[in-house]
């Protein structure tokens, strides 16, 4: 008897040893916004995740932002529907020169327009996530969305220097006026959110309201990083930038290079946010007079880099623009367009490194029948081949905010445009001497402000290459118009099939100049994925075009 | 009154106390629950859990044992007053004590609820590796699909549809004790008794929070007292293959060829490998979109081409053994046994399972019992399992078996232009992994029955598992293709563990009285009160460590790899308790109620510490005995349950939290992030009320006859509602987030489950038994919190819409068809001359391209769900020796979305190009109008398909040697052939309707949420066939 009292004892011990504070068992693998933001090294973490919120290994926002441009641009093209790239690339119509004078449309047989607008729907977006209008206005509102809890969770820090917290501070306006700059610069509206409670607005407006709240946040950072007591004002930018940025990406080493970054962006809002046929000279003056405030050679700009292992970064060794080239390891996601190749100056050393041409079984062609613009000779060189603009092995940095080059060639366009000629091809000369592109000066050879305008051109598209760019010069020069409104481009050069040219049963292809009406949207319209959950209120702009 | 002292005291003047243990002629096992009475008295008991009972009657009188399920004995003491009674099971009548869903273990004809339960005996032959695979077909309104051919993965067990959108899996026990679902995959088949199963809340509600989904139990196979010791071998071989049924890819093409037929790259060189084996540059298309009323795909290769289907699957064997040892003495059993399971799959990987069974009972003094039951399993795992639908869409004429002769190896991609993944047939010759886990599974009971009323037993059991994780990746440099496998070109090397252990006790107090025995009062009213508490506490800690570079030479330790060292771990901690009162009265066997009630406290509740509550009642009645007509209505019921479970937010759902992103391998800086779905602090319990209508009836309509000896049918009708679904919420990416979690969506459902059990025939040299299942079941989206749709692939989730509807585009059905944004036809009126009908649907008469209604205007199209579940199993016995079972599975209705099809018209391969089809008046297979159905994988009606099928699951063959050999040491001698999935009878084009997995086809992502569980074919690894041969000795 004595032993099964004994058994049940224990039994009854174990098995009712449960009590209710037992229960409150905290997530012991992820801090709370509680634990971490009240202390220094939190918040310094928190501000470093905002780095997440532009991209992740496995869904990297600005990626795919930055190829949508570069493939609007025509810099590069893809045939594939992931991401929504190849609906984006449909050029309008391709008409091939004389004799053969073909049309030939895209294979949707509709505009860009019509093909994006179909794909603007939950169900694209969920399913096949191929939407491109979800990606860059993720990129912006996730940025923005972190950036305001941070500016909160800074308000309410107590552990901070004073200093810490301008420079912080700083950082986070730096960042909500980068995702304000992109948004206003592509989406024909969006709302203004400044809550850090997971609540959003419902008025939606202008692309010009965008663009001014993007500047009003980079001027507060520009006052706050002004007001860092001079004696340390770098140092203690230096400090805390290296703790808020990855250690493999590249950002402004100190203090004045951000400020002077932050006014290129300032320039670069203004200017591509107005076709240059609407420039007045009061407009060019402005946009003179904030590139001037600028970046200077040697300035160092926020550059998407990747971890050399591939690992822990933001790359996760597919998702950056270097790497969806294509290349050995990632055969067929973008290829270097025609008419990028053809913009380079004969002798440039950029191509003679830089780009390799295919052998003629290996020229791609109306890749999978998707359309004749997805041809190529060309394939951009790896980096560790000497290369500048793609990579097999983790390597090189992808600006992605401004550079010093894309600075002057701001001035420099200010420059041209205004009569003032040949300083503005000063300007593109210090440019590709800046690069090592190896070409003879074209200032002080008496060009026409026709041909130096063609100059400037050519050396936007090779010098700022794959820097987000593209579209934004496709579409305020008027390229991307629709060719009954002037727009389309002349000469440029596809790769036509030879079944094209009269005799169905030809093989191979030629490389012929034709004319292409891109017919591309100017600005997009707002996502499936905000309008169907946070409908426009009243006050609202327009959300589609 | 009088009457009843009188039996009293007549009996206690001529009376000695007699005792006895009943026990089943079939295994053994002791019967709990047998009516013993002295015949020609109203003296009588009942057997205890353990099979024993006490009696007090004359030595000389004669016992009469009756048990529902088993023929009537009577024994005559002739003067002994200890006994052994063994009670031969009645054919077909699946009438037994239930305890699941039921608390204390009651006799079927008093269970209030469909409690469904399979024997070992009955078994299909060919279910070898798990025990829930057993229950394929067996119970109606179980769906078990068998996802995956991997080993060791457990199948998708849906009971009655969807109580909620996260998850359908049941509540496991064994033995009284709840487990983990994973330890299923790992128990020993061969040491199961029988399987119970309920299907919905109203038994549910006993498991309370973990209940909603229905819960499965298995009980495992004991020795009895004094039972006789019995060893049995048995050893299996399986040879299993992938099932086939349509090749998906066309045999035409529609290539650029030179004159020769040769295939030409777009450059105009003709298609081959280097000397690697590498094609560096794909086929060029002929231009079907330039030229669309020309192009067919009708050219014939001139190239052998291959089945990727079948380069990407081997023949695979398995082999099964085991030795199982039962008996006991007097006040002890035991049933101990090992067996050894070598699993290969269809990726040649190797699984090898060794368990280790040791189960002893003791009875210590009168009414005390201890029972201790220890499994030790070991599992080894090789497995790789890189999905092969890359292989599936490269061009037939890529050989991935090839071995490229400068290196000895497969080639790692052989269409090197190809933005499919690399080959996964290589990868095993660059990398090696393995998984070891030691399992140790304890579970301890005490029970002790007081000589009246009370009975209290304790559970406690733990379950320990330690798994370790080796992965090795070798350097890669230098071969012919700088791609690789892995995350670095250097190799790497991962170590990991992960500790898991899971605690569960359980305290019952059962207090039971018998009005006549009891307080002498002369109602046949009995009564139970259970009384329990229990919790579950489960810990699991994960930890890796990867090296990347390998270094020139040996050793490969993380240690010594030359690149970058990263770490990591996790940790997750649950609590659950909560306890149970339960009340029972029943009258005789003529009614019965019960009512209770649950309550549960758990660390996964939001705002933690507030308890759930789940009621329950139950009533049956059975006019069987009220008639009198047992001879041919031998058991009658009908019954009603009513019910309240949960299924409980996921672990720390109620917690919001930062991500931890640790960024640079080298210089590693941590980043706090904010989750884009951010968590709920008040997410509440799932909570499912279901009420339960049944009849259960046996009859025997022809007592003398051999025809149709017992009849039994069983139906149930249950509808419920489930509230508090939890959904993520989509919110606006301005808010900085994409959804919330919530209890966002309400549910309900109803269904109707049927089963008959019907020997057939029965005569001295031939049975005959046929039982067929047939469920339906619907469940129905009631409300979605704030109106808000929710869409994720195919689905959408709309209220008054039933679960898992399928919406798509359709093509255009007439060329005036209207499109409702916008009000107008989608084709102008002017147009319309340039389009024609083509099967259906708008074409275009130049493009040769289908018409679509635009993203925004979907329709249904069907339900993945079928409409009706069923299997036909029948077993037949010749000559007592040669036994036949087969058993098909009929699903009827459910549509698929076949999302294979349609991927492979993207490169144009899919076998729908190779067909003809006759536009404006010209017929041939054109390339531009198959390849418009493409529509960027955006979800069009011309892909659904119906998934009905009639699958010949089992079909064995037994052959009992035991009389020839005719060995007196020999029990038992039986060889078994048999064949799973043999057949299958479907229109499905696909590779197996079965397996139609959710996945998302574009990005192979699993539909998250949306409580669709199965019904999109995106290249889902399709079911094996297997041909099986075994024997059982036993001794």
């Amino acid at each position: 008897m004595k032993k099964f009292i004994t058994i049940f004892t224990l039994a009854l011990v174990v098995a009712t040893g449960c009590k209710k504070s037992d229960l409150q068992l905290i997530n012991p693998n992820s801090p709370t916004p509680q634990s971490a933001l009240p202390t220094q090294t939190g918040i310094e973490e928190f501000t470093l995740g905002i780095w997440s919120k532009v991209g992740t290994a496995g869904n990297n926002w600005l990626t795919y932002s930055m190829v949508a441009h570069s493939i609007m641009g025509d810099e590069q093209w893809s045939s594939v529907g992931n991401f929504g790239w190849r609906y984006t690339d449909q050029v309008n119509t391709i008409t091939l020169p004389a004799p053969y004078n073909t049309v030939v449309p895209n294979i949707f047989g509709v505009t860009q327009q019509v093909e994006l607008q179909s794909l603007n729907t939950l169900v694209s977006t969920n399913l096949n996530a191929n939407n491109i209008f979800v990606y860059e206005w993720n990129l912006g509102y996730f940025v923005n969305g972190e950036s305001n809890i941070l500016l909160q969770a800074i308000g309410t820090n107590t552990v901070i220097s004073a200093n810490e917290k301008i420079v912080l501070q700083a950082v986070a306006y730096w960042w909500k006026g980068f995702a304000y700059s992109r948004l206003g610069s592509m989406y024909l509206s969006g709302v203004i959110n400044n809550n850090a409670d997971g609540t959003t607005s419902g008025v939606y407006v202008s692309h010009d309201a965008l663009i001014t709240e993007a500047n009003a946040n980079f001027n507060k950072a520009i006052t706050l990083l002004s007001s860092l007591p001079a004696p340390t004002a770098n140092d203690t930018y230096a400090t805390v930038m290296k703790a808020v940025n990855p250690p493999f990406c590249l950002y402004p080493t100190n203090r004045d290079m951000m400020i002077r970054e932050i006014y290129t962006y300032e320039a670069r809002n203004y200017m591509v946010n107005k076709k240059v046929a609407a420039m007045t000279s009061t407009d060019w003056a402005a946009v003179q007079a904030l590139a001037v405030k600028g970046m200077i050679a040697g300035d160092q700009g926020y550059a998407l880099g990747m971890d050399p292992t591939g690992t822990n970064d933001l790359s996760g060794t597919q998702q950056h623009v270097f790497e969806w080239g294509d290349n050995p390891g990632m055969p067929g996601w973008t290829y270097m367009s025609e008419r990028l190749a053809q913009d380079f100056k004969p002798g440039d050393v950029r191509f003679t490194k830089g780009v390799i041409t295919f052998t003629a079984a290996k020229t791609v062609v109306n890749n999978t029948s998707r359309g004749i613009q997805f041809g190529t000779r060309y394939v951009a060189q790896l980096i560790e081949n000497g290369g500048y603009w793609a990579t097999f092995n983790h390597s090189g940095y992808s600006p992605f905010a401004c550079t010093y080059e894309e600075n002057a060639l701001m001035l420099a366009e200010a420059s041209i445009r205004t009569g003032a000629i040949d300083p503005g091809l000063a300007l593109v000369d210090q440019v590709r001497t800046f690069q090592g592109a190896g070409l003879t000066a074209v200032s002080g050879t008496g060009l026409s402000q026709a041909l130096a305008i063609e100059e400037l051109r050519k050396e936007r598209r090779i010098g700022l290459y794959m820097r987000g760019l593209a579209f934004y010069d496709a579409r305020r020069w008027g390229v991307t118009a629709p060719a009954s409104a002037g727009g389309g481009r002349a000469n440029c050069n596809v790769v036509v099939p030879n079944n094209l040219l009269g005799n169905p049963a030809a093989t191979g292809f030629t490389v012929l100049p034709c004319f292409m009406d891109y017919n591309y949207m100017d600005y997009w319209d707002v996502p499936a994925t905000e309008f169907s959950y946070n409908p426009p209120a009243s006050g609202s702009v327009a959300i589609a075009n | 009154m009088w009457v009843l002292i009188f039996m009293v005291t007549h009996a206690y003047a001529q009376t000695r106390v007699i005792t006895g243990t009943v026990t089943s002629k079939a295994d053994g096992t002791p019967i709990p629950g047998v009516s013993v009475k002295v015949q020609g008295t109203a003296v009588g008991t009942q057997t205890r859990i353990d099979g024993n009972f006490t009696l007090n009657a004359d030595p000389s009188s004669t016992l009469v044992f009756t048990f529902i399920g088993y023929e009537a004995q009577t024994v005559s003491l002739g003067g002994k007053t200890s006994i052994s009674v063994q009670l031969i099971p009645r054919e077909g009548q699946l009438d037994e004590v239930v305890v699941t869903g039921v608390g204390a273990p009651t006799k079927r004809s008093q269970v209030a609820l469909d409690v469904a339960s399979v024997d070992s005996k009955d078994f299909a032959k060919s279910a070898t590796t798990n025990a829930t695979q057993a229950l394929t077909g067996q119970i109606a309104g179980a769906q078990i699909i068998q996802k995956s051919s991997t080993p060791n993965t457990g199948p998708t067990i849906i009971l009655r549809g969807y109580t909620n959108l996260n998850s359908a899996t049941p509540l496991f026990l064994i033995d009284g004790v709840q487990v983990n679902a994973d330890l299923f995959n790992s128990l020993d088949p061969s040491i199961v008794d029988h399987i119970e199963v309920v299907k919905g809340s109203a038994g549910g509600m006993l498991y309370g929070a973990q209940g909603g989904n229905g819960v499965i139990q298995v009980f495992t196979k004991k020795g009895a007292k004094n039972g006789k010791l019995t060893i049995d071998v048995s050893s299996k071989y399986s040879n299993d293959r992938v099932i086939e049924l349509n090749n998906p890819v066309a045999t035409m093409h529609h290539f650029v060829t030179d004159a020769a037929g040769n295939l030409l790259t777009a450059g105009g060189a003709i298609v081959a490998p280097n000397a690697d084996g590498i094609y560096p540059a794909a086929p060029a298309q002929e231009p079907f979109s330039t030229q669309p009323t020309v192009i067919q795909n009708n050219e014939k290769y001139n190239v052998p081409t291959y089945d990727h289907i079948q380069q990407a699957n081997h023949v695979a064997n398995t082999f099964t053994n085991s030795v199982n040892v039962r008996g006991g003495t007097d006040k002890t059993d035991y049933a101990f046994g090992v067996s050894n399971l070598q699993q290969q799959d269809v990726f040649s990987n190797n699984y090898n399972r060794t368990n280790l069974n040791m189960n002893f009972g003791f009875t210590l003094a009168k009414g005390l019992t201890i029972r201790n039951n220890i499994q030790l399993i070991y599992n080894y795992d090789n497995l790789l399992n890189s999905n092969r639908f890359g292989m599936l869409m490269a061009f037939p004429f890529i050989n991935f078996d090839y071995i490229d002769p400068n290196t000895g190896r497969h080639v790692v991609r052989p269409d090197s232009y190809s933005t499919d993944g690399l080959n996964p047939l290589a990868e095993r010759e660059v990398h090696t992994h393995y998984n070891k886990t030691p399992r140790l599974v304890e579970n301890f009971n005490v029970n002790y029955k007081f000589p009246k009323f009370v009975e209290i037993d304790a559970k406690f059991s733990e379950d320990a598992r330690h798994s370790e994780t080796y992965d090795l990746y070798a350097n890669q440099t230098g071969l012919p293709q700088t791609l690789f496998y892995g995350s670095n070109i250097g190799g790497s090397i991962t170590d990991g563990y992960d500790n898991y252990r899971q605690e569960y006790g359980n305290t019952s107090v059962y207090f039971r009285t018998d009005f006549r025995n009891d307080f002498h009062i002369n109602l046949p009213i009995k009564t139970t009160t259970q009384v329990t508490y229990d919790y579950t506490a489960q810990y699991d800690h994960n930890f890796s460590a990867q090296g990347v570079v390998l270094p020139p030479f040996p050793p490969y330790t993380i240690s010594t790899t030359a690149g970058a060292k990263t770490a990591g771990e996790g940790f997750s901690q649950t609590l659950l308790y909560g306890y149970l009162v339960n009340q029972t009265i029943d009258y005789a066997n003529l009614v019965g109620i019960s009512a209770g009630f649950r309550s549960d406290y758990s660390s996964q509740f939001g705002a933690a510490s507030k308890p759930f509550t789940f009621p329950r009642g139950t009533i049956y009645f059975n006019p069987s005995e009220l008639i009198n007509a047992h001879e041919i209505i031998s058991n009658w019921k009908l019954r009603a349950a009513y019910g309240e479970s949960g299924v409980q937010p996921i672990n720390y759902a109620r917690q919001v939290t930062y991500g931890n992103s640790t960024y640079g391998a080298a210089n590693s800086l941590t980043a706090l992030v904010a989750p884009t779905t951010y968590n709920n602090a008040d997410l509440a319990v799932q909570v499912t009320k279901e009420l339960e209508l049944g009849t259960d009836i046996t009859v025997t309509p022809l007592k003398n006859s051999d025809w149709l000896s017992s009849i039994t049918f069983t139906g149930t009708y249950w509808h419920r509602s489930s509230d508090n679904d939890i959904q993520t919420a989509p919110e606006p990416p301005s808010s900085g987030f994409t959804g919330f979690q919530s209890n966002l969506v309400s549910l309900t459902g109803h269904g109707i489950e049927l089963s008959l059990d019907i020997n057939a025939y029965k005569s001295e040299n031939f049975n005959w038994y046929f039982g067929t299942r047939f469920a339906i079941s619907k469940t129905y989206v009631a409300s979605i919190a704030y109106n808000i749709p929710v869409t994720s692939s195919i689905f959408t989730l709309t209220p008054g819409q039933e679960l898992g509807t399928i919406k798509t585009q359709t093509p255009l059905a007439s060329v005036g068809q209207i499109n409702p944004a916008t009000g107008a036809p989608y084709i102008a009126p002017a147009n319309a001359g340039n389009y024609v009908m083509v099967n259906g649907a708008v074409v275009n008469k130049t493009t040769y391209a289908v018409q679509l209604t635009s993203t925004s205007d979907l329709s249904n199209e069907g339900n993945v769900n079928p409409n009706f579940t069923s299997s036909f199993i029948n077993r037949v016995t010749i000559y007592k020796n040669l036994n036949l079972s087969f058993q098909f599975d009929w699903n009827h209705g459910g549509k698929i979305y076949n999302g294979t099809r349609q991927y492979l018209a993207r490169d144009g391969i899919s076998s729908d190009f190779d067909k003809n089809v006759t536009i404006n008046g010209n017929t041939g297979s054109y390339v531009a109008y198959w390849q418009s159905f493409y529509n960027a994988l955006n979800p069009l009606s011309s892909f659904v398909e119906d998934g009905s099928f009639i699958r010949l699951r089992d079909v064995s063959l037994s052959y009992d040697l035991t009389k020839l050999v005719h060995q007196k040491w020999l029990r038992s001698l039986v060889f078994t052939a048999s064949c799973r999935n043999l057949l299958t009878f479907t229109k499905y084009s696909g590779l197996d309707p079965e397996v139609a997995s959710a996945l998302n086809p574009s990005t192979g992502n699993g539909l998250g949420n949306i409580g669709s569980y199965t019904g999109v074919d995106f290249y889902a690894q399709p079911n094996l066939k297997s041909y099986q041969f075994g024997f059982n000795i036993g001794f």
